[in-house]
């Protein structure tokens, strides 16, 4: 019989005491009056994701991705994507060194522990398939020399859904290196004047970010959450859903096996954030609006229920 | 395996125009059936018929689901919805049999089931598969229909239905490939990796019966499978198996008497029946009513009678004054007194259809005193007038009475020699006997007689009649004319009894004339005087009718009628006496459904005559009745109301208690189940903790749905109990510590839980106990739905 407290201590302790704790105090902190998304980002960082933050211009998108990259105390990157922006200017690129006569290698952005990458979709499709190798397989190839990235490196992408002008939308293949795709909007109207408060005698209008979390704290709890365990019949449900997503008349792309190990590893964040040593169905289908959204193609004609449509037709295992 | 590629399930539902045709082919078919079903039936009625029952499934139609996804079978509940059309006629047929009369054989219900399936199937036709297997029914129908029916609107039916099933064949095709085009930019291949094939078990099912089927026919031979299909077919024929409602067949009486299968015997064609040897009419009356006697004279001889001396003078006496044609009054006692259940004469008849019902064999005119003399033949106003088709002889009045309130059918199976009468009803409107359709077959015997012409009745045939019911509130209106002096009917004995006169003026005085006067007498002779068979007349008794009516009260049903038949003639109605056989329905056989006639219900009774020539039963025995007009529809099921109402009352505490329990079973079936599971529960908990949890939300499961709280197959437990008690669950509780147990319980696999089995089940016990059927309706009363 596994050991439990190995995993996750007991019901009613705090697993991430000074750590995911803090994490979300402090994400909370940045971000007013969404802890639901603070959780789906916890997950996602935990599950060692990437996520895709979509929405209008303003919401935080870019204040949450730095409040992550403060309290996981890593190193913060951040690229502009323009239409003229080049590959090397995300993975680096080498110079020759006068003094040595060699080649010497700049490592670019992804070399940090929390790329941002705003507005992800106004770069050129040659640019945007850069990241490709650095979020699937976590090391960059660059003059056929193969660089590995950070353990913890984490990208949060932003895109606008409403300007289309001049954008290049992230095709399939980049879309499915993503954990989760995001959306913020607008905060509640308590949550506004609580913002509208704290602004007050901010020159610069950001909240103080500190460390909460080492590294390898984090390398820590991403171990852990590996671990949650997930019964069989919670893998035949996720297989089955998987299989209704593909299915389904008004999916057009179904969800692949790589989008399938994501949301596997992303109900196991989910249940560790519950205190929880073991997946349910309940976290399947809490985790699955995020993980599926980003990566199911839809026909023009779907409607929004198609998602719940799939998650109601697959009986859960009870 | 390899990777199966499919579209995406873009198939559309039916088209309207194979739908439309699918109707028409159903409505060709029904039609079809319904012509084979009744073929006597008026053609507009049937084709009407049938554009009922398929109007209605178009309509039906109109209003039927449409599936989201055409692939998939149609749900269940559609199937049960035509699984119950189906079974419709087999519901109906006892209630039409019951209370019309009338059925169909079980073949015709079989058809008819189809049919209604076939409607069924149309009704949910935006499934493919619905509108291939409503085609299939269509085609079964037509095919049913052409094998049976004659009518050759039959024939015209299937040439159009040819043609249109060669469009239908042709749509659908289309339709089953349009499911596989797609619009081009809609066009996305998907990669399933399907799980291991399944093995076609239904497939290999029906393979593996077909063979056996095959083998076991080749093994015992055509013949026996023939036989063994037959003895499947209820019809009134070879089987041994008598089904009234049966369609006819081999060896069926009414195929003998057509004479129209080589294979039947063909009675009507052969003149074994002409000689027989069995005794006559009269033989039969001495054996039931005694041998008769002459009277001892005390007073001076009779005077003769003038006429008859007259006739007896001049020529050769009439074939109804010979000395053998007269009925005397004066009897001994019957040797073999009658008995109820002395009934083992083989039957003459037997009859189909309502009764009491009165046969007329013999009709007397004459009366002297003491016996009846038998009235002239061929002696009527009514014509025998064969219909165009059918097969049926009409019998026409030159003056019909108003006095008939609705026909009744009969049909008379002739099972035993007697002589070349053909059994008939009174008011006879029109007969059938088999295929005979010449009148020349036929004639008069005494008025309102029926008799074979030149020869005996065979037996074996059957003959249909349709004769007319009295009204009695009608015959109030009909007049009785006063008869001419010396015509036929009319005489009185010239030594009447001045006291007989007397008391029919007396019985009479108060009513006015016609119909009121004798059913005055009627009631009067029923009710005072006592119905004896073994009553006889004194040896030297010259007035045996005054005898009955002043001194005894008693007598055999003779003296009843011809009380009657003297009664009514003095005061001046046309009347005779007839004797013939009375169809009691105590006599019914419910096993062969008819009412045989044997010698022993030889009976006699008068008649009036009314003005048309026709003769109206007047019934003077008290316990024989005259067949009225049948209740109508709600009288009958107002009957039947009363009947079970009465049943009711004589049962009122075993059916009290019966459905007081039934009641109280059904009012509380919930708690009573669930009593039932908690101690399920209690004696049972499970072998391990799991167990225990999972019991337990199985009757949290069903209490939730009980309670209007359905779990849904997409919720886990812990998600439903949450969302359908909503803020009801304080942390900690013990339905909230049974939540996280169900996790774990379900998904927790090998992991050790952080409670012990005892906790568990204490838990389990107060979640029991403490969340009943009643908290579950409180709770989520008001709250919107998980």
């Amino acid at each position: 019989m596994n050991e439990v407290s190995s995993i996750l201590p007991r019901q009613g302790q705090k697993v991430e005491s000074g750590g995911i704790a803090d994490l979300r105090s402090l994400l909370n902190r940045a971000l007013r009056g969404k802890p639901g998304v603070i959780e789906q980002v916890l997950a996602c960082l935990l599950a060692r994701g990437h996520l895709l933050v979509e929405d209008l211009p303003g919401l935080g998108k870019t204040t949450l991705a730095k409040a992550v990259a403060h309290g996981i105390g890593g190193r913060f990157a951040r690229v502009q994507c323009t239409p003229d922006l080049l590959p090397g200017d995300i993975t680096g690129f080498s110079v020759f060194n006068q003094k040595t006569r060699e080649f010497e290698f700049l490592p670019g952005p992804v070399f940090a522990d929390v790329l941002l990458a705003d507005e992800i979709n106004r770069t050129t499709p040659r640019t945007q398939s850069a990241l490709l190798e650095a979020m699937a397989e976590r090391q960059a190839t660059v003059d056929n020399v193969c660089h590995t990235l950070a353990p913890t490196f984490f990208v949060i992408a932003t895109q606008n859904p409403v300007e289309h002008h001049g954008t290049y939308p992230l095709p399939e293949a980049q879309l499915d290196r993503f954990a989760m795709k995001l959306s913020i909007g607008y905060p509640e109207r308590d949550d506004e004047v609580e913002l509208l408060a704290c602004a007050i005698g901010d020159l610069t209008n950001s909240p103080e970010l500190s460390q909460v979390l080492e590294r390898e704290e984090l390398i820590g709890l991403q171990e852990r959450v590996a671990q949650i365990a997930v019964s069989a019949n919670v893998r035949t449900y996720l297989a089955d859903l998987a299989r209704a997503t593909r299915a389904h008349r008004q999916v057009t792309l179904g969800l692949s096996p790589r989008g399938l190990l994501i949301w596997q590893r992303v109900a196991q964040a989910w249940a560790f954030l519950k205190h929880r040593p073991f997946v349910t169905p309940d976290d399947v289908q809490q985790v699955a609006l995020p993980v599926l959204s980003v990566r199911l193609g839809l026909a023009p004609d779907a409607t929004g229920g198609v998602l719940k449509q799939i998650l109601e037709s697959v009986p859960v295992p009870v | 395996m390899a990777p199966d590629m499919i579209a995406p399930d873009t198939s559309p539902s039916t088209p309207p125009l194979t739908r439309h045709v699918t109707l028409a082919l159903l409505l060709l078919a029904s039609s079809a059936t319904e012509i084979a079903a009744v073929e006597t039936r008026p053609l507009p009625i049937s084709v009407g018929l049938a554009a009922l029952w398929v109007g209605l499934a178009a309509l039906g139609a109109r209003f039927a689901p449409t599936p989201a996804r055409t692939r998939r079978l149609p749900y269940l509940a559609l199937l049960f919805v035509v699984i119950v059309l189906s079974a419709a006629p087999f519901l109906v047929e006892p209630l039409r049999r019951s209370w019309f009369g009338v059925g169909y054989p079980l073949e015709l219900q079989l058809v008819f089931a189809l049919r209604n399936l076939g409607l069924g199937f149309v009704v949910f036709a935006s499934w493919p598969s619905c509108v291939r297997l409503a085609g299939v029914a269509s085609l079964f129908l037509m095919l049913f229909s052409v094998t049976i029916a004659a009518h050759p609107v039959v024939r015209i039916f299937l040439g159009i239905y040819c043609a249109l099933g060669s469009i239908w064949l042709m749509l659908v095709y289309w339709t089953g490939l349009r499911r596989y085009f797609v619009a081009s930019d809609a066009t996305v291949k998907l990669e399933i990796q399907g799980g291991p094939e399944r093995w076609p078990w239904l497939a290999t099912c029906v393979v593996v019966g077909a063979v056996a089927a095959i083998l076991a026919l080749v093994a015992v031979g055509p013949e026996r499978v023939a036989r063994i299909a037959w003895e499947w077919l209820p019809t009134s024929g070879g089987t041994g198996a008598f089904d009234p409602y049966a369609r006819g067949g081999v060896n069926d009486g009414d195929d003998e008497t057509k004479g129209n299968d080589p294979r039947s015997t063909g009675m009507t064609q052969t003149d074994m029946f002409l000689e027989s040897p069995l005794p006559s009419l009269y033989d039969v009356i001495n054996d039931l009513y005694g041998e008769p006697f002459k009277p001892k004279e005390r007073a001076p001889a009779l005077p003769l009678d003038i006429r008859s001396k007259a006739n007896e003078s001049q020529k050769p006496p009439a074939d109804n004054l010979r000395p053998n044609r007269e009925f005397p009054t004066t009897r001994k006692s019957p040797s073999a007194p009658r008995e109820p259940g002395d009934r083992k004469a083989r039957a003459l008849f037997e009859v189909q259809g309502r009764t009491p019902l009165h046969v007329r064999v013999v009709a007397f005119d004459t009366f002297d005193g003491v016996s009846w003399r038998e009235a002239p033949v061929n002696m009527t106003s009514c014509l025998f007038i064969a219909e165009p088709v059918g097969h049926w002889i009409q019998l026409r009045d030159t003056r019909p009475d108003a006095i008939f309130a609705a026909t009744e059918a009969h049909q008379f199976k002739i099972t035993g020699s007697n002589g070349a009468l053909l059994p008939t009803p009174p008011h006879l409107a029109r007969f059938r006997v088999g295929r005979v359709d010449k009148t020349e077959f036929f004639c008069w015997g005494q008025d309102r007689i029926i008799l074979m012409a030149r020869r005996e009745t065979p037996t074996g045939i059957v003959v249909e009649t349709e004769s007319q019911l009295v009204d009695a509130n009608l015959l109030i209106c009909a007049g009785f004319s006063v008869p001419r002096e010396g015509i036929l009917f009319a005489g009185l004995p010239n030594n009447l009894n001045p006291k007989i006169a007397a008391l029919a003026q007396e019985w009479a005085d108060p009513y006015p004339r016609g119909w009121p006067q004798i059913a005055a007498i009627q009631e009067r002779l029923r009710a005072d005087l006592v119905l004896d068979w073994t009553a006889r007349v004194p040896d030297d008794c010259g007035d045996p009718l005054g005898h009955f009516l002043f001194d005894s009260g008693r007598g055999p049903d003779y003296q009843f009628a011809t009380a009657a038949a003297v009664l009514l003639r003095s005061l001046g109605y046309t009347t005779r006496l007839v004797s013939g056989f009375y169809v009691a329905p105590e006599n019914y056989d419910p096993q062969s459904r008819h009412t045989p006639v044997v010698h022993e219900d030889l009976h006699f009774w008068a008649e009036v005559r009314l003005p048309s020539g026709d003769w109206l039963i007047v019934e003077p025995t008290p316990g024989y009745d005259v067949l009225q007009p049948g209740p109508s529809i709600f009288a009958r099921v107002w009957e039947s109301i009363l009947d079970c109402l009465v049943w009711a009352s004589g049962h009122a505490i075993e059916l009290t208690l019966g459905l007081v329990a039934v009641g109280s079973l059904l009012w509380w079936r919930r708690e009573f189940l669930e009593a039932a599971a908690r101690t399920f529960l209690r004696v049972f908990p499970g072998p391990n903790w799991q167990a225990c949890v999972r019991r337990v939300l199985w009757l949290l499961e069903w209490r939730g749905g009980w309670a209007g709280r359905p779990r849904r197959s997409c919720q886990t437990f812990p998600a439903w109990i949450r969302g359908a008690l909503a803020m009801s669950i304080a942390p900690n509780s013990e339905i909230d510590q049974l939540l996280l147990m169900a996790d774990w319980a379900a998904y927790a696999n090998d992991l050790a839980p952080p409670w012990s089995a005892t906790h568990v089940r204490d838990i389990c016990g107060q979640v029991v106990d403490r969340w009943p059927l009643s908290r579950w309706r409180n709770e989520t009363r008001g709250k919107p739905g998980a």
